[in-house]
């Protein structure tokens, strides 16, 4: 039985505005799925959805096989951990915490053993008299999380809880929520803009554009198959390259501004997009290879090398990513592309879809 | 060296503004310890015989109470319900949808605006109409009316302030609606309601005009009233109507110095946010 | 789920419910009847002749009575001077207050004073200080080399304690509405002023009256407002007088209502009263609140 189900979910808005259409998802009982997409796709939508803090145009809502469609968000029994945090700045921490248990009327031994538990978890014992004005943006992210944490719910939702984190703060952080999912073994529906932060924490992932779902999977079979050239860009960074071409004759060639790649699979269209990733392409001498190109940027990452080269005949620009050894091309230098026919990933051009395997 | 001189010009003329608004202030305390036959003939700026003989009869022979109870009392009742009744009006204008919503809203202001000497003819016929002609709700009500609008317009802006997370937490967390506005809202509201009742509170005090048409007799006037009709036997007794004056002030002057902040601030912020 | 909108609705009604009836009561009503009332004559010292309707015939009247034309000029003359006045004072006490000095706190526990005292007390103080011929400000008026005057007997001197009275009460108040405004202009603007070259006279008329323009214009609506409405400081000054030489229009309807119990005319006059008050008041926003922000220079 799924933990968390949702069934043809749509949220069309007083004013107009379509903001989710038709979405079917299933979580499975501990399992981590993140919401991704870039913003105004819907995600923080179903979130608000599955909380009950907005009603469905159309479709339901399940939370352990009790359909809570019509509940209001005080019987649903999940926990939100806000992207502002919303914690009372009235309040100190420890009453923060304890809120929630208070609302259940729980015993006030129960409350103080949870509070301080869930507190000792976080690294949050020594702050539990402070109020929110007086933490830092983690301390304040960690007690959202504890409040969350420390009612027990059926599942949590958690809206871009890294989003308002400095850089470095936002890898640890991730990863300790890794670890922490890991441990709690809890049900979470978590959203994101960030690829990265999707890719490295989904169990599942699904990625939304415009309100409507675009691909559902654990996050390296949508990564390395994406299933349109939408998701085939988002996810993955460097973006893969997408590149323009027309079928010529039937012999499967691709022939686009500077290149020519072949063969296509069968049922290709005549106008496609061909994938292929960064780090896929290698460098060579001019005319070694399916294009030619001449560098317009060299740009060393440290651990890897990003290449912009702009392919003959005024064509796109293409990344390369270079390892760390790799020999730094010199700019203007004339180079050949390879791109090998396994790494390609085939797109119509006319809706984005994959083609082929 | 410009910049010297531009200094001492602003600290001088900040000096003659207080002067400007201490100096009458001072003029009616020092006269109001004068003694009445002193009081034209040129007075000193420290009285050389101070008297508290205004005071005096001003309990004894005229009954001062019972104008600074009727202030009080009326003042007080509508500061309550105005507050209260104020609170969940602007509470529901800023989180509720509903139609007429703007409307409401611009309707509380304009009404606010009204030049108040065209009710009272409508409103003395409806007071007395209801008995209440010369009675507390008969000034409890119409002060009700008009400092409603500014209350709500006050509030409103700080409820549509308050992030409206806070209270979705709330219910996330269990708590109902009415449950979350009393732990989460009112608490985070509370200065400006204070800020709020204390203007209200001056309102009601400051007030003369339907005080003046709606009372008939001493039982019920208030402060404003009983000190503007004093009349004495043969001339007007400014000794005792100036004690009156420092008298009716010094709620106010209390009220001030200990909430100066709150009530700049509630000014301030209606005026600035437009 | 519509279930969700119509309980939010019925909330909303019991909320707002409350206010909106005691507002509807006591004061759309009356508002409603005081203009039905205008067009009736009703007088309630006659009460033999009825409350026959008598169309537009009370406006008529007004608009032939001198003495309602000497009200309408001197409310118009007492509100022009007052706000002028206290704009100008108000904006200099707020440049004051707005450096940050010792005893700044001091200074605007003092300032709110004035204003927060009781009208009438503000009158009978200022009365106090012009009143008869021994009065402080004949005091003052010695020492300047000049002859005492019965101020609040002449038909133009009384003017004086009566703006006298309203600028010290009011200035106060304005001043920390624009100080406000001023808080809310950031340094940089200076700054970048500073630097572009402008000195402080400069930097006064192209910086801060600019960014000070929204809340001058809410100063200056509802000070002429309020003007407009004056009648407690009359009443208790001079009462009107001498003669009706002070008579605002507030207290002329005051009388008409009152004291010769004439309901129909003075619910006419109340009328005409609010109608050029509010009339102006737009007049005052459009005017001034139309130019777009960006536009000086």
């Amino acid at each position: 039985m799924a933990e968390l189900r949702l069934d043809a979910l749509h949220k069309i808005h007083p004013n107009g505005v379509v903001a989710l259409r038709g979405l079917d998802l299933a979580v499975h009982h501990g399992e981590l799925v993140v919401l991704v997409g870039p913003s105004g796709c819907g995600k923080t939508t179903v979130l608000r959805l599955v909380a009950g803090l907005e009603e469905p145009t159309r479709g339901r809502v399940w939370i352990e096989g009790r359909d809570v469609t019509a509940l209001p968000p005080q019987e649903r029994d999940v926990a939100m951990v806000f992207q502002s945090y919303a914690l009372y700045p009235h309040k100190s921490v420890r009453d923060n915490l304890a809120f929630g248990l208070r609302m259940r009327r729980l015993a006030r031994e129960d409350i103080a053993r949870r509070v301080e538990g869930v507190a000792a978890t976080l690294g949050l014992a020594e702050l539990l008299e402070r109020r929110p004005a007086q933490l830092s943006g983690g301390q304040r992210q960690r007690v959202a999380l504890g409040r969350a944490m420390v009612r027990e719910p059926k599942a949590f939702l958690l809206d871009e809880p890294l989003s308002n984190l400095d850089a470095r703060l936002r890898a640890e952080t991730r990863a300790e929520l890794g670890r922490l999912h890991r441990r709690l073994a809890a049900t979470m529906l978590y959203v994101t803009h960030d690829q990265e932060e999707a890719m490295t924490l989904a169990d599942r992932l699904v990625v939304l554009r415009d309100g409507a779902v675009q691909q559902v999977g654990a996050p390296l079979a949508v990564h390395d198959r994406p299933a349109n050239a939408f998701v085939a860009a988002f996810l993955g960074a460097p973006a893969m390259n997408l590149l323009p071409g027309e079928r010529e004759g039937s012999g499967g060639l691709v022939r686009g501004r500077g290149f020519r790649v072949q063969p296509a699979p069968q049922q290709a269209p005549r106008t496609l997009w061909v994938g292929v990733r960064p780090v896929h392409v290698a460098l060579g001498p001019p005319g070694s290879g399916e294009a030619d190109a001449r560098i317009e940027l060299v740009e060393p990452l440290g651990s890897s090398v990003l290449v912009h080269v702009r392919l003959a005949g005024e064509g796109e620009t293409v990344r390369v990513l270079l390892g760390a050894g790799a020999r730094l091309p010199r700019l203007g230098e004339a180079v050949g592309l390879r791109l090998p026919v396994q790494c390609l990933h085939w797109f119509d051009a006319r809706d984005g879809r994959r083609i082929g395997p | 060296m410009r910049r010297g001189a531009g200094r001492a010009a602003a600290a001088a003329g900040t000096a003659l503004l207080a002067a400007g608004l201490a100096l009458p202030l001072y003029l009616v305390l020092v006269a109001s310890v004068t003694p009445e036959a002193d009081l034209f003939e040129g007075m000193a700026w420290l009285p050389p015989d101070p008297t508290a003989e205004h005071y005096r009869a001003l309990f004894t022979e005229r009954d001062f109470w019972l104008p600074l109870r009727n202030s009080l009392v009326v003042a007080a009742a509508t500061t309550l319900l105005c507050v209260g009744l104020g609170a969940a009006c602007a509470w529901a204008l800023a989180r509720l949808r509903f139609r007429g919503r703007g409307l409401l809203l611009a309707g509380l202001l304009v009404v606010g605006l009204f030049p108040q000497i065209s009710l009272v003819a409508p409103l003395y016929l409806l007071l007395r109409a209801l008995g209440w002609i010369d009675s507390y709700p008969g000034l409890v009500l119409p002060y009700l009316t008009f400092a409603m609008p500014l209350a709500v317009w006050l509030l409103v802006g700080v409820f549509r302030e308050l992030p409206l997370e806070l209270e979705e937490a709330a219910w996330i967390d269990g708590a109902s609606r009415l449950r979350a506005f009393r732990e989460v809202v009112l608490p985070l509201a509370a200065p400006a309601l204070a800020s709020t009742a204390i203007l209200t509170f001056l309102y009601c005090w400051n007030e003369f005009l339907f005080a003046l048409s709606f009372t008939l007799g001493p039982e019920r006037q208030t402060v404003p009233v009983a000190v503007a009709l004093f009349r004495g036997e043969y001339r007007i007794p400014w000794g005792q109507i100036l004690a009156a004056s420092v008298v009716a002030t010094a709620p106010v002057a209390v009220l001030v110095l200990a909430f100066q902040r709150r009530i700049v601030r509630g000014l301030t912020t209606g005026a600035v946010k437009g | 789920m519509r279930q969700a909108a119509r309980s939010e609705v019925r909330l909303a009604a019991l909320l707002v419910g409350p206010a909106l009836a005691c507002v509807l009561a006591l004061a759309v009503l009356p508002i409603a009847w005081t203009v039905w009332e205008s067009l009736h004559r009703h007088d309630l010292r006659l009460p033999w002749l009825g409350r026959p309707f008598v169309g537009l015939a009370n406006y008529g009247e007004a608009l032939g009575d001198p003495r309602f034309w000497s009200a309408l000029a001197h409310t118009l003359f007492f509100t022009a001077t007052s706000v002028a006045l206290e704009l100008g004072l108000g904006l200099a006490l707020a440049l004051a207050l707005h450096r940050r000095f010792r005893g700044r706190d001091a200074l605007r526990t003092l300032a709110v004073l004035p204003w927060a005292i009781p009208t009438v007390v503000a009158a009978l103080l200022w009365r106090f200080l012009f009143e008869g011929p021994a009065s402080p400000a004949n005091a003052v008026l010695l020492r300047l080399g000049g002859e005492p005057l019965a101020w609040l007997a002449h038909p133009i001197w009384a003017w004086v304690p009566i703006l006298a009275a309203d600028v010290w009460k009011t200035t106060p108040f304005v001043a920390l509405l624009l100080l406000a405004g001023l808080q809310g202009i950031g340094d940089e603007l200076y700054e970048a002023a500073r630097v572009d070259g402008a000195g402080p006279w400069r930097s006064f008329c192209h910086v801060t009256l600019p960014l000070l323009r929204p809340v001058l214009l809410v100063a200056l609506v509802f000070r002429f407002l309020d003007a407009f409405r004056v009648f407690d400081l009359v009443y208790v000054l001079t009462g009107g007088g001498p003669g009706t030489a002070t008579e605002p229009l507030a207290l002329y309807i005051f009388g008409a209502l009152l004291q010769k119990l004439r309901f129909g005319y003075g619910a006419a006059l109340s009328v005409i009263a609010f109608g050029v008050g509010f009339a102006l008041a737009l007049l005052y926003v459009r005017l001034l609140g139309a130019r777009p922000a960006g536009a000086q220079r």
